[in-house]
């Protein structure tokens, strides 16, 4: 069952600001199969968080699409109709979003905007009123909150931080989907209330047969949970590989700073992170965009884009270095 | 435990607000200290209380009771009272970076104000001088970042800016209020790098505040957990890790995400993340941890544990360990 | 050569980029740009006016029946047409529009620093008894209605416009206060100037150079929105023979006057109204483009 459901090719997307045009996305690509569990790991600004918006096209007004095609079971996003887009919304894509208190509406309390959720995502077998409540339970109930009925009534302001994440897991599961997308769901929670959500995910995504794009800095956390991770830097993918090979043999000298930088529970103290800082998007670095970072630069790096190049075992790299004749 | 040894002596501290809907018992009861030179790691979750133990030790708040000693000298009260003199000797490090720095001023105007304030230089050409060796000492060049604001500046600059105006009037104390939380991973390892190079070369103490376990190992050389407003554990960094003995201190290791088997092994398995963090207006009674402590006992509900020793320089308040004993 | 270099040296400088920016959002919509270029104009007119009429003795005692109540747009001698006592419209306009922006400017200039002082002193001390001091006695100018207030002062007062300008002044800078006390009380807490009060820097320095030039967004949106208001309240208590005196050309006089003659001749009254609306378009118009400046 390795039906593509997305898959991104190309991508290039950029805002436009006071100073010129600022190039996020420089050839972003994406690929989930069907059932599949992909993660992407990358800093702020390196362009995540706008594919994920132009998956669901809620790109803001100034953003501009260069090039790019964005597919989503066949059919192409970027061209869809309006009536197509909002089933796509609807019916096909839930997303989860960082901050939870941001993503919940702050004077509805909850039963409304579960019960607004399912109605609108249609394709729901209830109709009586009754019957929205006991199954706005069933899903509170799933996403592990003791005492359904008061977290009903209650508003966001009322609920703890790792509580309403979990509202919102709930909200992203009200209907089947194909697709979950989690920007981030954890970053803006308690250390041991990260660990139960992450938990809870994975057992729903799993129970549901779910396929999840699974978005995050925090490197562990994407480990215990993916089968595949693409790492992105600065608008542009720059390696990809399953889970076990990729923080086992890292290619990318930027994956392999980043899996250096991470202090270690064992202790042995820190690396020197990676120097240098994000590029300025108006100016970006020609050819290789890590190439001012980069130690183990070749004169190829700054003048060409490297392309994603095959290392075999579904295993990917952009970098010269990995490049054979 | 001679005066000459500790920088920081804190006595039965607590810091209670009132509030509309309670009083908030943010810290209840706490005693700890910081030798010359180390590094003293404070470590919880949100409603722990550790970022208000830090704002007690700096003056932002004042103790409702309780003892704070400063090389000896009886701080305990707000920076408005506190002698001038003793302003220039400690320094804090706020959590978010864009928050800490003022956005209309230039990062000169920045470093330089402690040494306006203090008059310790009087000169306008002096005083870039010293910014410029200050900003260097950070790893910022002054000719790229002298004349900035802080909005042209990215997270991780923008915290090497807030050191920098830390270090200025050459404090021995700082407090650090989870530095590197709202930074990227691979800029927070340069961050650390930079803070403990400073350490060694300015012969500071730190107070250093996070909730992040991994990077507490590689820069703490003792540890205290706080929980709910109170310490449940203390001990030198080494036995913390190896040797958790409190359930909170085992349940939030168990809870961090790691990358390697090595880490993996460290983590205790006999505990999961359960439960939330309970409100601190109406702590539950006795030991704070109990409604989700799977090893609760009957005493635990009634009786609030004394700190006891179980090793040297390793100290746990918790029943389990008191009938041992 | 060392003045090109100078010029580069701005171009690249922190407040040029900050200006720059600024400008980007300002110029993004066509309604600030228009609302720019009419208080633009409208302040060259009141600057300028006594100058560019064509007949500046029409502005004070003068009489011409024979050209009485002649219409607009059909003699080029008088382009607006004529009042009852022959005098040109358009030049008693455009000098009204220099007593209207005078008041507005000298209410402004009175009214902006005290509250704006009172009002930063009054956020930092939030809770505090100061806090209440300041803010409740502007509460109290706030309750009494603005127009009444006004009224008041100037009925008990000899009426002219020196006077109708002290009482607006008295009325005007409690909103200051207000506007500045939000702003300034909400910023009293964050890290920046908790920090900098943990260093030792004195009040002084914490209230007017840290948390201030913070403020200026809000305040100088105000001013601008202001210089409409003003000039409405200015005009209100001409027309109720309170302000300006005749025969002063003031823009609220002239609309009193004109009205008994309404509305055949339609002329006298409603191009000084006309304006009016006109000054308060344009700086409303600029400032909500000021406001989008400040806005992120």
């Amino acid at each position: 069952m390795t039906e593509q459901l997305l898959k991104i090719e190309d991508l290039s997307v950029g805002y436009k600001t006071y100073r010129g045009t600022s190039k996020v996305l420089n050839g972003a690509n994406l690929t989930v199969n069907a059932g599949e569990k992909v993660g992407i790991i990358g800093e702020s600004g390196c362009g995540k968080t706008t594919t994920m918006k132009t998956i669901l096209q809620i790109l803001p007004t100034n953003a501009v699409i260069y090039e790019g095609e964005v597919h989503f079971r066949g059919k192409n996003v970027l061209r869809m109709a309006k009536n197509e887009l909002n089933e796509l919304r609807r019916k096909h894509i839930a997303m989860i979003f960082q901050d939870p208190t941001a993503a919940l509406n702050p004077v509805f309390n909850v039963e409304t905007q579960l019960i607004d959720i399912i109605k609108s995502s249609g394709g729901h077998e209830v109709k009586k009123k009754e019957e929205f409540k006991d199954k706005c339970i069933g899903l509170l109930k799933e996403v592990a909150l003791s005492d359904p009925e008061r977290v009903l009534d209650s508003y966001p302001f009322q609920l703890s931080g790792g509580m309403r994440q979990r509202v919102c897991i709930a909200m992203a599961l009200a209907t089947p989907r194909y697709l979950l997308i989690a920007d981030e769901p954890t970053t803006n929670l308690d250390v041991t209330i990260k660990d139960q959500v992450l938990r809870l995910i994975k057992d729903i995504v799993e129970n549901r047969k779910l396929s999840v794009i699974l978005i995050s800095q925090a490197l562990g956390a994407v480990k215990g949970f993916v089968d595949k991770v693409y790492v992105m830097y600065a608008g542009n993918t720059v390696e990809v590989a399953e889970t076990k090979e990729l923080f086992s043999n890292p290619l990318h000298p930027y994956t392999k700073g980043l899996l250096n930088s991470t202090p270690k529970l064992t202790g042995g103290g820190f690396s020197e992170g990676i120097q240098g800082r994000v590029p300025d998007y108006i100016n970006p670095p020609s050819g290789c965009r890590f190439h001012p970072r980069c130690n183990y630069i070749l004169g190829r790096c700054k003048g060409e884009k490297p392309p994603l190049i095959d290392m075999g075992g579904n295993h990917a790299v952009a970098c010269w270095l990995c490049y054979k004749e | 435990m001679g005066e000459t040894e500790n920088i920081l002596v804190v006595e039965n501290l607590k810091k209670y607000f009132k509030t509309t809907f309670g009083t908030v018992k943010a810290v209840d009861d706490i005693t700890f200290n910081v030798r010359f030179g180390e590094t003293f790691g404070l470590v919880g979750e949100s409603g722990s209380g550790k970022s208000t133990t830090g704002y007690l030790t700096i003056g932002i708040y004042t103790p409702t009771s309780g003892k704070i000693l400063f090389k000896g000298r009886d701080i305990s009260m707000h920076a408005l009272k506190r002698p001038k003199s003793m302003k220039k000797d400690m320094s804090i490090v706020f959590q978010d970076p864009a928050s800490s720095l003022n956005p209309s001023k230039t990062i000169r105007d920045i470093v330089a104000l402690p040494l306006k304030v203090h008059g310790l230089i009087n000169s306008d050409s002096e005083l870039t001088e010293k910014v410029a060796q200050l900003l260097e000492a950070v790893e910022l060049s002054p000719e790229r970042f002298m004349d900035r604001r802080p909005g042209d500046l990215g997270g991780g600059e923008k915290q090497a800016t807030a050191i920098a105006r830390a270090i200025a009037t050459n404090p021995s104390f700082v407090v650090l209020d989870e530095p590197t939380s709202a930074l990227d991973v691979s800029i927070q390892a340069k961050i650390i790098k930079i803070l403990m190079n400073l350490q060694q070369e300015l012969k500071l103490s730190y107070l250093f505040i996070t909730h992040d376990l991994s990077l507490m190992r590689n820069v703490a050389s003792r540890v205290a957990i706080m929980y709910l407003g109170k310490i449940y554990e203390y001990a030198s960094a080494r036995l913390f890790f190896h040797n958790p003995a409190h359930p909170y201190t085992r349940m939030l290791l168990s809870s961090v995400p790691v990358l390697t088997d090595e880490e993996e092994t460290l983590k205790p398995k006999d505990v999961k993340s359960t439960g939330e963090v309970s409100s601190a207006i109406n702590p539950p009674s006795g030991c704070r941890f109990h409604p989700r402590c799977p090893f609760a006992k009957t005493i635990c509900k009634i009786e609030e544990p004394e700190f006891i020793m179980i090793e040297p320089e390793h100290y746990v308040a918790c029943h389990l360990y008191t009938e041992k004993s | 050569m060392e003045k090109i270099r100078l010029f580069k040296r701005i171009k690249q400088s922190p407040r040029w980029e900050s200006f720059r920016r600024r400008w980007y959002k300002f110029s993004r919509s066509p309604l600030s740009i228009a609302g720019l270029v009419i208080s633009a104009a409208c302040i060259f007119i009141g600057l300028f006016a006594p100058y560019i009429v064509p007949y500046p003795e029409h502005g004070g005692f003068f009489s011409n029946y024979a050209d009485k109540f002649i219409p607009p747009f059909q003699s080029s001698k008088y382009v607006l047409g004529t009042d009852y006592y022959g005098r040109d419209v358009l030049t008693r306009t455009m000098l009204g529009f220099q007593y209207s922006l005078m008041m507005a400017g000298v209410v402004l200039s009175l009214v902006v620093a005290p509250g704006v002082i009172l009002g930063l002193i009054a956020g930092y001390h939030k809770g505090t008894w100061i806090d209440m001091a300041i803010m409740r006695i502007s509460d109290i100018f706030i309750a009494v209605p603005p127009l009444v207030l006004a009224l008041a002062i100037c009925s008990v007062l000899e009426p002219n416009i020196f006077n109708a300008m002290m009482a607006v002044s008295l009325m005007w800078w409690p909103w200051y206060a207000r506007l500045t006390f939000n702003v300034s009380s909400a910023m009293r807490n964050e890290y920046f100037v908790q920090a900098t009060e943990v260093m030792g820097a004195s009040t002084f320095h914490i209230i007017f150079k840290e948390i201030l030039p913070n403020c200026l967004g809000p305040i100088l949106t105000k001013v601008t929105l202001d210089v409409g208001w003003v000039i409405l309240i200015g005009s209100a208590l001409s027309f109720v023979g309170l302000g300006a005196q005749p025969p002063t050309p003031d823009l609220g006089t002239m609309v009193a006057d004109g009205g008994q003659w309404m509305p055949e001749r339609w002329w006298p009254s409603m191009f000084p109204a006309s304006a009016i609306a006109i000054i308060i378009l344009g700086f409303n118009l600029l400032g909500d483009g000021i406001r989008d400046m400040f806005t992120e």
